[in-house]
């Protein structure tokens, strides 16, 4: 960020130009009057924002990918404040914990489509990872409220009554 | 449906409480989250607190878990009927002006029946068994009479008439300490005389004066006078009468006692016992041949001749004839010979005596009215009867008053029976069916479907076996489909053109209903005399006689009702047997019938032989038809029908009858594993002894057989399972201690019938019965006395197989030898209980609950959760819905489930299944019948009464309009929009 | 070829400890025990061995028995080809002089499939007087030929427990316990609501303090957030 404040200061007017032109690329703004972009075009400068702005993108895109471990610490500090009694509250806080990072995954693609035309494959696996730990402490907290059915109590009910072999009868004698 | 009081507490509490604590919770969170980390254990110990408030919650809310009426409720699933069983004596009150008849019964009762209607204006009942069986009732004067009941000390009660209420209560012995020194009972104890010779023991009651007539073997007769309103001694006289003895078969006639003694050359001696006026009374003698003449056969019997002359009849030949003699100064038999089963009585009209012969032929009862010493016969006092319900009556009670009108002769009938019945002019005025104070065996039986899903059914029935025969065709289906609606199109026309359409001989309202709540309850009576009663109002539907039987055993009545084939398997009829013992003969009968319309199906079998035990085969015949397995006294097999033998003996291999001998405390097991198709052969293959010597066999309780158990197993604290050990086979077998080392100990045995192997055994010390046992599932309740605190006990055994099952699938009493572990507790119950019994239904899902007869005549319902063994003692060993032990049971009032409809004399409860899972049937019957039913976890499968259908319907039927509005108003609107 | 073996051996049955009291008596019993291994409705008993059992209380027994001569093992795998039960029949003399006659079975395969290793268990009552007999299998049901001749039997004598009474003692110590503790944290609790909780009214306070100071156009709102907790 720091690099990226010098540079506009420097040259406010280009990168708010450079900006404009990169977000809105089909806006055609009529050039100013006796304006030459060929000759405008500092190729230094243009060097430099091209570094800047991959720069901007690698360093975006790892914001990106770290941020489901950033949660991380927040996630667990939830968990430990919504306690394991099962009631309305610790249930949302729950099933959001699950939630969000389950929808994540299936919007991952369109997440990293912000960063344009890099693959940035080993962001994209971090990001996963990170929403994989997630689910984990999730379903951890699931485990710990006894959500998971993980004891054979809670396959108790579909137990079938033992059928019986021999059939008896009897009692005391009448004669 | 049913509806509890407490549901709104529990159900209206729980949520409280959820919400309470997360809202605590949430604001907890936001506001002090920067102190959280010490607060953490704050918000815990709240957080602990609430829960336990949440389980007081629980626990209260157990307690009023049991049903409990509103008060327009009450009649509405529930009746009852009052009895008061087999007259013993009887007698017309005619001094008040609301006319009424007392009677004492057989089964320890004095009431008194409105002389109109038959109605019970009051009933009084006494001690259970001999200390409360009635010996003497008097006869009314001024608004009181007096009853000798019981043993020793034998009661006197003085009663109100017109209330019933006890005007004065005096125990005979108590009130004469010297009578031990008289010289004459050389025999006699402080209670005065053994049990055996009390039968000997002659009551008269006079002008307020109560005789105590003591016979005394080849010496005379004590005759003990006392004052019946207070007890005062007035005089004691002996007699000497040398030829009473043993076999002197000696019968009062007051104030003559007459004495028959000898068989062939019967000699009938007569003496006046109250005759003060000679200092030795004589006794006067009579030969046999003075009455009969020459050629008359012993055995002879004497009897008296019940009314207001002292009149003994004798029987000979037989008992093909007999005689009467009017006892006097000196007897006079009369010349006359009256056939040996007429039923006599003696009344007065006027001045005059008027004898009464009782008649029964071929349903036409007949009673002929004669002067008494002249034989003249009187006519205009002789009546003939024709009723179903009057059958072989003897006369109890009789009144002959002179009115304006003429002569009305009132005469109360007790018939063979049981039934009473108050005839008057030839008419019958009412009877009472007081078999019903004596049932022996219920069954609860479903009810057929209506006519139009039989035919339904049927259509599906032939459906299902075209399927099996793999021939199945669409075209004769759609015919059949056809068929069956042109059917119903005919009825429904026949209806609408008001035709009615044939009848069946059952009744219309007698189809099972959807929830299969209305049922059919067949009782069979100690009468031999069964009855049909339909559960909705308590009416009886029919009733049949089976003539000529008895109780299968000598000294009870005991009698078997088994369902063969259900209403279930149409097209064919349900079928009931009834087996028990021919009363000639002792040899067994079998008895079918079906048991919605009472009609004989294959009327009554002969079977040839003793029945020593009997089950229900568990498999059907292709007719499902449930045979009868009948093992008799020299162990061979039979089935009933006999066509179900190949049957029966294709499952003989997994097929096992027990016996139990109680004399001689053995206990054996029989497979029918050597059967072959045309005979059933049952061999020994295990035996127990319980010796005599120190124990005697009480009680065998086996499980429910329709019982069904739908959890497999328990869920513990830290979620793992308990697995239940469910044997079907099991047996608890109870034993009293004998002897006097052993006489107050209670040992309870849990056996294995099919394999012969003790589970587990079971002592008490210084306790004793009455034990009452309930077994079912993995549970044993049981009751008993405890000596040592001198107070009624409940105590639980339950049984698990431990973590694992060691088979899934299968149970087989052969295959396993691992013992079950047994979880046991006691509990203190603060009344006594008269039976117990445990709640069904028809998938095992709806927890159980104990339907327990309290002595008071209240029905207790009593959540098994309550006398849960597993109870925890420690606080901390908490588990799922197990409340922490208390070692009394609380008694709450909500749980009576007969509210104030009090029952006496509990005998027996009955519970059956109904068709709602939640709902059970209960049947109770003793003195009187109570029926009911209740749903152990409330009625979760039926909406409640009160249900507000109409504003469901009002809501939803607006939200649909309204949304499908809004879409309109939208769409408009967005329309709108675009066009700007 | 019959063969005679001896074995003393003490065992002691797993409810042996928690219910001696209930036994009044100690006592022996002799048992002689009768097989029958005929397919038949009839069996035809015979001899097996005999046991002593010189003290019920401990369960310490002498067994001697006779081995299964090979016709017999033939036998018994027939009856468990049929599917039929070998029986037992054990004649018990007790100490008090008194002799019963006890009958028990088991399918004979399960004799095969534990290789004549039996478990014999005598069932007594509180007088010592034997009630059952049972005969147990360790194993599951096979059909193969057994490796032994010789009966490997083991004894176990069990008896009644103690029926459970109304746990009153307990139960008061509870509520004494309870009351107890209820007594002691009143006098320990019964302070004033602030000497209870300024650890939290305190923080709440100066944060309440703090907030409005910097924002003084919230004050209100958060003074009144701070009185409301």
């Amino acid at each position: 960020m720091a690099v990226a404040k010098q540079s506009t200061k420097k040259l406010k007017w280009a990168l708010d130009f450079s900006h404009k032109n990169k977000q809105e690329k089909n806006v055609d703004i009529a050039s100013p009057p006796g304006y030459n972009p060929s000759v405008a075009l500092n190729h230094g400068t243009e060097l430099m924002r091209e570094l800047d702005s991959n720069h901007l993108i690698i360093k975006k895109s790892w914001d990106l990918a770290l941020g489901p471990l950033k949660q991380v610490p927040m996630n667990l500090f939830i968990m430990y404040m919504a306690g394991n009694s099962i009631s309305i509250f610790p249930i949302m806080m729950v099933g959001m914990l699950i939630m969000r990072p389950v929808k994540a995954l299936f919007v991952l693609q369109q997440t990293f489509k912000v960063i344009e035309g890099t693959h940035a494959f080993g962001q994209k696996f971090v990001f996963f990872l990170g929403q994989l730990v997630n689910i984990a402490l999730a379903l951890y907290k699931c485990q710990s409220m006894g959500l998971l059915p993980t004891h054979a109590s809670d396959w108790l009910a579909f137990v079938e009554p033992q059928t019986r072999v021999e059939y008896s009868g009897g009692g005391i004698i009448y004669v | 449906m049913l509806t509890s009081c407490s549901h709104e507490i529990t159900n209206g509490c729980a949520p409280t409480v959820l919400q309470l604590r997360s809202r605590v919770t949430f604001t907890l969170f936001t506001v002090m989250a920067p102190f959280l980390p010490s607060f953490r254990g704050n918000i815990k110990r709240f957080l602990t607190d609430v829960q336990l408030l949440q389980y007081l919650i629980v626990l209260f809310g157990l307690f009023n878990l049991s049903l409990c009426l509103y008060e327009d409720q009450v009649g509405k699933f529930d009746w009852r009927q009052n009895y008061v069983g087999r007259i013993k004596f009887a007698s017309f009150d005619t001094v008040s002006t609301a006319k009424k008849i007392i009677v004492a019964t057989e089964e320890n009762v004095v009431a008194a029946l409105n002389l109109k209607s038959g109605q019970i204006l009051w009933r009084r009942v006494f001690e259970r068994g001999y200390a409360g069986r009635i010996h003497a009732l008097s006869g009314i004067s001024d608004g009181d009479f007096v009853t000798v009941s019981g043993g020793v000390p034998a009661l006197v009660r003085a009663w109100d008439l017109a209330t019933g209420h006890i005007l004065h209560e005096w125990p005979i012995a108590d009130q004469n300490p010297d009578r031990l020194d008289s010289p004459f009972i050389s025999f006699s104890t402080e209670g005065l005389y053994s049990i055996e010779r009390i039968e000997d023991v002659k009551w008269h009651i006079k002008d307020g004066t109560l005789h105590h007539i003591l016979p005394i073997y080849n010496s005379g007769i004590e005759v003990t006078s006392y004052d019946s309103k207070t007890g005062e001694k007035l005089n004691n006289r002996f007699i000497s009468a040398p030829f009473i003895s043993e076999d002197t078969d000696c019968i009062l006639a007051a104030p003559y006692l007459a004495c028959l003694r000898g068989d062939s050359l019967a000699v009938l001696f007569m003496i006046n016992l109250f005759d003060t006026t000679a200092d030795v009374p004589s006794p006067v003698l009579t030969t046999i041949n003075t009455i009969f003449g020459a050629g008359a056969e012993g055995p002879y019997k004497l009897e008296t001749v019940l009314g207001d002359e002292p009149v003994v009849s004798i029987s000979t030949d037989n008992g093909q004839r007999k005689r009467i003699i009017i006892a006097g100064e000196t007897p006079v038999p009369i010349e006359r010979d009256i056939i040996g089963n007429t039923s006599l009585y003696v009344t007065s009209l006027d001045k005059e005596k008027i004898l009464l012969e009782t008649t029964y032929k071929n349903g036409m009862t007949e009673v002929a009215a004669f002067e008494l010493h002249t034989s003249t016969p009187r006519p205009q006092l002789s009546v003939a009867l024709t009723h179903s319900s009057v059958q072989a009556p003897t006369i109890v009670a009789s009144i002959c008053p002179r009115q304006s009108k003429g002569v009305t002769c009132r005469h109360l009938l007790s018939c063979e029976d049981h039934v009473i019945a108050l005839l008057q002019h030839s008419k019958l005025v009412w009877a009472r069916e007081e078999a019903l104070a004596k049932i022996i065996a219920v069954e609860i039986i479903e009810l057929p479907m209506s006519e139009g899903e039989q035919a339904i059914e049927t259509e599906f029935d032939q459906k299902e076996s075209i399927d099996v025969d793999g021939s199945w065709d669409v075209f004769s289906m759609f015919l059949r489909r056809i068929c069956s609606q042109v059917n119903q199109a005919r009825a429904l026309l026949q209806t609408a053109l008001g035709r009615e359409p044939p009848q069946s001989n059952q009744r219309a309202d007698l189809v099972r209903d959807r929830f299969g709540l209305h049922k059919m309850i067949v009782v069979v009576t100690a009468a031999g005399k069964l009855f049909g009663i339909e559960t909705r109002k308590g009416e009886i539907i029919w009733q049949l006689t089976v003539p000529n039987i008895r109780g299968l055993t000598k000294d009870s009545d005991k009698m078997l009702l088994y369902v063969q084939r259900g209403s279930r398997h149409f097209p064919h009829s349900p079928q009931c047997a009834l087996v028990a013992a021919d009363k000639d003969t002792n040899e067994g009968i079998v008895y079918t019938f079906n048991p919605i319309t009472g009609q004989p199906l294959e009327g009554l079998t002969r079977l040839g032989y003793k029945i020593k035990q009997s089950m229900l085969l568990h498999a059907p015949t292709e007719e499902f038809l449930r045979s009868i397995v009948i093992l008799d006294a020299r162990d061979r097999v039979h089935v009933y029908p006999e066509c179900a033998t190949a049957v029966a003996a294709s499952v003989g291999k997994s097929t096992y009858l027990f016996t139990a001998d109680q004399t001689a405390g053995v206990l054996s097991g029989f497979s029918l594993a050597y059967s072959t198709p045309q005979n059933l052969i049952a061999h020994k293959v295990w035996e127990v002894v319980m010796s005599t010597k120190n124990q005697r066999i009480t009680q065998i309780v086996s499980k429910n057989p329709i019982e069904r158990v739908h959890s497999q197993g328990r869920v513990l604290g830290d979620r793992s399972v308990l697995y239940k050990y469910i044997n079907p086979n099991l047996v608890a077998v109870v034993t009293q201690g004998v002897g006097s080392t052993h006489k107050n100990t209670l040992n309870l045995y849990l056996l294995d019938v099919i394999s012969g192997a003790m589970v587990f055994s079971l002592v008490h010390k210084r306790a004793r019965g009455p034990v009452h046992v309930v077994h079912s599932e993995n549970w044993l309740v049981y009751s008993y006395y405890n000596e040592k605190s001198r107070r009624t006990e409940i105590a639980t055994l339950e049984l698990y197989e431990g973590k694992t099952q060691s088979n899934t699938t299968v149970f087989s009493s052969l295959a396993t030898t691992k013992l079950p572990i047994v979880e046991r507790q006691a509990f203190i119950f603060p009344l006594s209980i008269e039976s117990i019994r445990e709640t069904i239904t028809e998938k095992g899902i709806t927890s159980k609950h104990i339907m327990v007869a309290l002595a008071n005549g209240g029905i207790l319902e009593l959540p098994w959760m309550l006398v849960d063994p597993r109870r925890p003692t420690n606080p901390e060993m908490r588990e799922e819905g197990v409340i922490p032990y208390m070692p009394e049971i609380p008694i709450h009032m909500d749980a009576i489930v007969n509210y104030n409809q009090s029952v006496a004399k509990v005998s027996g409860i009955h519970t059956s299944p109904s068709g709602l899972e939640s709902t059970c049937l209960v049947f109770v019957y003793g003195l009187d019948l109570f029926y009911t039913r209740v749903a152990p976890s409330k009625t979760f499968d039926v909406l409640k009464e009160d249900f507000d259908y109409y504003l469901i319907i009002i809501v939803l039927a607006a939200l649909v309009i309204s949304s499908y509005v809004t879409k309109k108003l939208a769409s408009q609107k967005a329309q709108k929009q675009a066009w700007k | 070829m019959y063969l005679l073996y001896v074995s003393a051996c003490v065992l002691l049955s797993s409810n042996l400890l928690g219910a001696a009291s209930e036994l009044d008596y100690d006592g022996w019993l002799h048992i002689r025990l009768f097989h029958a291994l005929n397919d038949d409705p009839v069996p035809q008993y015979v001899e097996r061995g005999n046991i002593t059992v010189s003290s019920v209380r401990s369960g310490a027994s002498t067994i001697g028995q006779h081995g299964l001569q090979p016709s017999q093992i033939t036998q018994l795998k027939y009856l468990a080809e049929k599917d039929s039960k070998y029986r037992l029949k054990a004649i018990i003399r007790s100490a008090s002089g008194g002799e019963n006659t006890f009958l028990t079975s088991l399918p004979a395969c399960y004799l095969l499939g534990s290789d004549l290793e039996d478990i014999l268990v005598i069932w007594i009552d509180s007088a010592a007087e034997p009630v059952a007999v049972n005969l147990l299998s360790p194993t599951g049901c096979t059909l193969d030929n057994p490796f032994a001749k010789m009966w490997s039997t083991s004894v176990q004598v069990k008896y009644p427990e103690s029926g459970p009474v109304p746990d009153t003692a307990s139960y008061i110590q509870k509520l004494e316990r309870e009351r107890e503790a209820r007594e002691r944290g009143e006098t320990k609790d019964n302070r004033s609501f602030l000497a209870k909780y300024w650890m939290y009214i305190v923080p709440a306070v100066i944060f309440v303090v703090l907030t409005s100071a910097t924002n003084p156009e919230a004050a209100g709102g958060g003074g009144g957030g701070g009185q409301r907790q």
